[in-house]
């Protein structure tokens, strides 16, 4: 027995216990989701997960005979010889009725709460890789708006103001150890399944958007009405947690003690990006986001704290036992609430709404809104332009409707003759150094002079703005003819300038600019969508695809023209038709997703097709003038240009290269019959 | 006069019919091999992927150890997809496949030819798994089909094996087998229904990364050519040009 206790304590000390599970991978938490929708346990036993088990054992039993969550699992075992023993004893015959009918209801339900996760799973693909969250495996907005930050010129104001974020990110700091800490204990303390799950989705839109602190911004979020307080189905759709809200307030304290270098600017946002080793202290496929934002005004700096899931994949299930708090207050809160009542459920209430200028709008979804990624998606966008925009269709909002419209945005940056000037807002800062200060210090256009340090924001854009910069004020100072300098800007300093042969290098940089920078929506066409959905419900009922849509339906009078042997076989056939016709109904509406996904991928390319093609040019450009300075040969002779000096052997050089330029005489100031032996021009 | 062909004969004649016959197949084969088209194996048993001669656990039975296997190898590949993959930016845009879903592939019909594995891109889980499966259902149905003397098998032990232990593990493997097959493939579906959802954009993102690259390295390059253009004023100067104008 000794040697036994020391193996085994061995043992222990080889794998600690751990008190919380290893972080489950994607591929088990959809496997335990089959398993649990199939009522099924990991060694492929028949078992119930709660708290289906309850609400089973609850609506199955009557005031003489109690259920468990045992006596239900045996039922879909069907184990009868352990089942059926009651107290008081259960007719044979009753038992099985019993456990026939725990089976059907446990099913039922099961397969209701697997549509409702594979409806979930289904949101969940289309949306993560848009919904803006940072810590997803994809994040397009994340990536958009780096590009964006790559590419841009000047440091505040852009030309599109409304498409682009002010944004940076932060690394939370080391000292957040207790706030999380503490959210992963109020977390972990939510024992029931569907209350954990409620309670994620709840404050996924942030604590303080719940409270209804950020009402100068947003609206608050819905109140419950009488079919979504305590004891219905919708129950935990508006619970709030106090203990949940106070460990995320926490969390947003210590990080506005967070210095912040440089400050916020106005309408600027800073997104903390969580450590691995926070992530790790809270519940599986959980996260916690916050940001800041500097909203100006009175409210200053605002923002949320929130939290989220790695991969949305449970939803909030219709609850099925009545929570203790406000349904019940008598019974004991445990684990599964075994005390309250079950819910009935199947009412169907209709979703919150509220009357907004006449017009009935969904009191839910004003939370997406709020995140900083969201809000400039078209589902926050009003319809109605907001200052600054011009609308091509004004367009009434509808009930059940998504209505399309478009809106011109008027830019807001300055131009000049040659077009719009995007190198307005830079924000230069010149260190001189050692150089003494002059009254145009602060002038942009002293930028590249000599001996002067100047710092800028490191973009694509701010460089080409200061090499633009730095060509202008060179080309003020100097003459393009070598010799004496002018007094003013392309003075003709000899009379002989205008007489110089062209230079070879002029315009070699200069590409023609990117052909549309206009960028359209393609077209919708509803109209076209239907009639593709009528020609696949033609074929599918094997007709041709131009028959008139009302002609391609089932016939279900065939049978009648062509009737079977038998009255009795013509009326089963007649009955089977439904059958037959299941198999294409199904087909069709398989298909009409997959022919939805294809539009409006298409679509998705078209756009893109359509405004990457002047990007494309642009980069080809930018490519193009960078493989154009490698190429450049210095001339070895200082006055190589100047035609009136030129010796015999450089005019035959001049001569091949007028031959290449075409140049004509008469624009290099020579007589039109010889201009080899033509004598140069005095100065 | 004709030839009476002997019966020796005509066996050779069916014989080399049968050798023409197979060439022509594997040349067909071959050619729409190399036409891009999938090649789909027998739905027959793959002692490879799912061996019927490992020495089992204690309280294990094969379908567990199949089961273990086919599912830990399908999470390692799901998993590995969330991680950050190498891209190649160059030629086509493409990203390549995890190490665990390249191992997978290889083992796979489809893409046991070389030609066909090397243009195996991260994209391509959903086929690979889905093929995967497939052959994990075909070994089970094979076991199904085979149950009493695989069982059998299995539990004799120096040439004896126990007629209990076979009554007990019949109905449990058939049973095993049956619910093994419709959750694995649930499991699959649902897997594939998310990462189709997420995945229709990787295209998109995995451009837009070559994209980023790009403009980094664009910028780095432009960002020398500013410093370089902030000696124009002075290149440009005729009264003295790479002279400084004040000095300290």
């Amino acid at each position: 027995m000794r040697k036994i206790h020391i193996i085994l304590g061995t043992l222990l000390l080889l794998f600690p216990l751990s008190t919380r599970a290893a972080e489950l991978p994607l591929y088990e938490l959809m496997r335990t989701a089959a398993q649990r929708d199939l009522l099924l346990n990991d060694k492929l036993l028949e078992e119930v997960k709660e708290p289906l088990r309850t609400f089973v054992a609850k609506i199955r039993s009557t005031k003489t005979r109690t259920l468990t969550g045992e006596k239900v699992d045996e039922a879909l075992r069907k184990n009868y010889l352990r089942f059926c023993v009651f107290d008081p004893p259960i007719d044979p015959g009753k038992c099985t009725t019993l456990a026939e009918a725990i089976q059907d209801s446990a099913f039922a339900e099961a397969q209701l709460r697997a549509l409702g996760q594979d409806l979930q799973i289904i949101a969940s693909g289309y949306e993560m890789p848009v919904d803006g969250y940072p810590e997803r495996s994809m994040n397009l907005p994340t990536r958009y708006t780096s590009l964006v930050a790559l590419w841009r010129s000047g440091t505040e104001g852009t030309i599109l103001a409304q498409t682009e974020l002010p944004l940076r990110f932060k690394t939370m700091p080391d000292n957040l150890d207790g706030p999380i800490t503490a959210l992963a204990g109020t977390l972990n303390g939510l024992k029931k399944p569907d209350e954990f799950t409620a309670a994620v989705w709840r404050y996924q839109h942030g604590y303080r958007f719940i409270r209804g602190e950020r009402l100068a911004e947003f609206p608050p979020p819905p109140t419950p009405d009488s079919e979504s307080g305590p004891g219905t189905e919708r129950q935990y759709i508006f619970k709030r947690w106090e203990n949940v809200e106070t460990a995320l307030e926490a969390i947003r304290v210590a990080l506005l003690t967070v210095p912040l270098d440089p400050p916020l600017r106005k309408k600027e946002i800073v997104y903390f990006r969580v450590p691995k080793k926070y992530l790790d202290l809270l519940p599986e496929n959980v996260i916690v986001w916050a940001y800041h934002e500097n909203v100006g005004g009175d409210v200053g700096i605002s923002g949320d704290v929130g939290l989220q899931w790695k991969i949305p994949i449970e939803p909030i299930f219709p609850s099925l036992i009545s929570d203790p708090e406000g349904a019940c207050p008598g019974a004991t809160p445990g684990d599964q609430d075994q005390d309250c009542p079950g819910i009935d459920g199947g009412r169907y209430p209709p979703p919150p709404e509220k009357l907004e200028d006449g017009v009935l709008v969904p009191k839910d979804g004003v939370g997406l809104c709020t995140h900083p990624f969201a809000r400039l998606g078209y589902l926050c966008a009003p319809i109605t332009a907001p200052p600054g925009e011009k609308c091509i269709v004004e367009a009434e909002p509808e009930d059940g409707a998504i209505i399309l419209t478009r809106c011109q945005i008027e830019p807001e940056g300055s131009e000049t003759s040659a077009g719009p000037d995007v190198c307005q807002d830079i924000g230069y800062r010149l260190e001189p150094v050692g150089v003494p200060p002059i009254p145009e210090e602060e002038n942009p256009d002293y930028i590249c002079t000599p001996n002067r340090e100047t710092w800028y924001l490191n973009s694509i854009g701010n460089h080409l703005c200061y090499m633009g910069q730095c060509i202008e004020q060179s080309m003020e100072g100097h003459r393009l003819l070598s010799g004496r300098s002018p007094f003013s800007v392309q003075d003709e300093a000899f009379p002989w300038d205008s007489c110089e042969a062209r230079d070879p290098q002029f315009a070699n940089f200069l590409t023609p600019p990117p052909g549309n920078t206009v960028t359209s929506f393609p077209a919708y066409r509803p109209g076209w969508l239907i009639q593709t959905l009528d020609t696949a419900f033609c074929q599918l009922n094997g007709l041709p695809p131009q028959a008139l849509p009302t002609l391609c339906g089932f016939q279900a009078t065939r049978r009648l023209t062509l009737p079977l042997v038998t009255h009795l076989n013509t009326a089963f056939s007649l009955l089977s038709q439904s059958e037959e016709i299941a198999s294409p109904t199904q087909g069709f509406e398989r298909i009409v997703g997959g022919i939805g996904a294809r539009i409006g991928t298409d679509l998705y390319t078209r756009y893109l097709r359509r405004t990457g093609r002047p990007f494309g040019e642009i980069t080809t450009m930018a490519a193009e003038v960078l493989e154009n300075l490698t190429k450049i040969t210095f001339p070895l002779d200082m006055c190589q240009r100047n035609a009136a000096e030129s010796d015999k052997e450089e005019e035959e050089e001049e001569e091949a290269a007028e031959e290449k330029n075409a140049l004509k005489d008469h624009e290099r100031c020579l007589p039109p019959s010889s201009s080899s032996s033509a004598s140069p021009p005095l100065p | 006069m004709s030839k009476r062909i002997s019966p020796t004969n005509g066996q050779w004649l069916v014989g080399l019919s049968a050798v023409a016959l197979l060439i022509v197949a594997i040349k067909v084969s071959a050619a729409s091999h190399e036409g891009g088209d999938p090649v789909l194996a027998a739905c027959s048993e793959n002692n490879i992927l799912f061996p019927k001669d490992l020495p089992l656990g204690i309280g294990q039975d094969r379908i567990d150890l199949w089961r273990d296997r086919y599912h830990g190898t399908v999470s390692a590949i799901v998993d590995a997809h969330f991680t950050p993959t190498r891209i190649q930016c160059t030629a086509d845009v493409r990203e390549l496949p995890s190490g665990s879903l390249q191992a997978l592939a290889a083992q796979l019909p489809p893409w046991e030819d070389h030609a066909t594995l090397v243009t195996l891109s991260e994209g391509d889980i959903g086929a690979v798994l889905l093929e995967y499966l497939r052959i994990y259902e075909c070994a089970l149905q094979n076991r199904a089909l085979s149950l009493a003397p695989d069982i059998a098998k299995d539990i004799t032990k120096d040439g004896r094996w126990e007629l209990g232990k076979f009554v007990t593990e019949h109905p449990k493997q058939e049973q095993k087998i049956q619910k093994e097959l419709t959750l694995a493939r649930r499991a699959l579906h649902r897997t594939l229904a998310l990462l189709g959802g997420i995945d229709r954009l990787r295209p998109l993102s995995t451009s837009l990364e070559c994209l980023q690259r790009a403009s980094l390295d664009l910028r780095n390059v432009l960002g020398l050519a500013a410093d370089t253009t902030a000696c124009l004023p002075r290149i440009w100067d005729a009264r003295g040009s790479l002279r400084d104008l004040y000095k300290p």
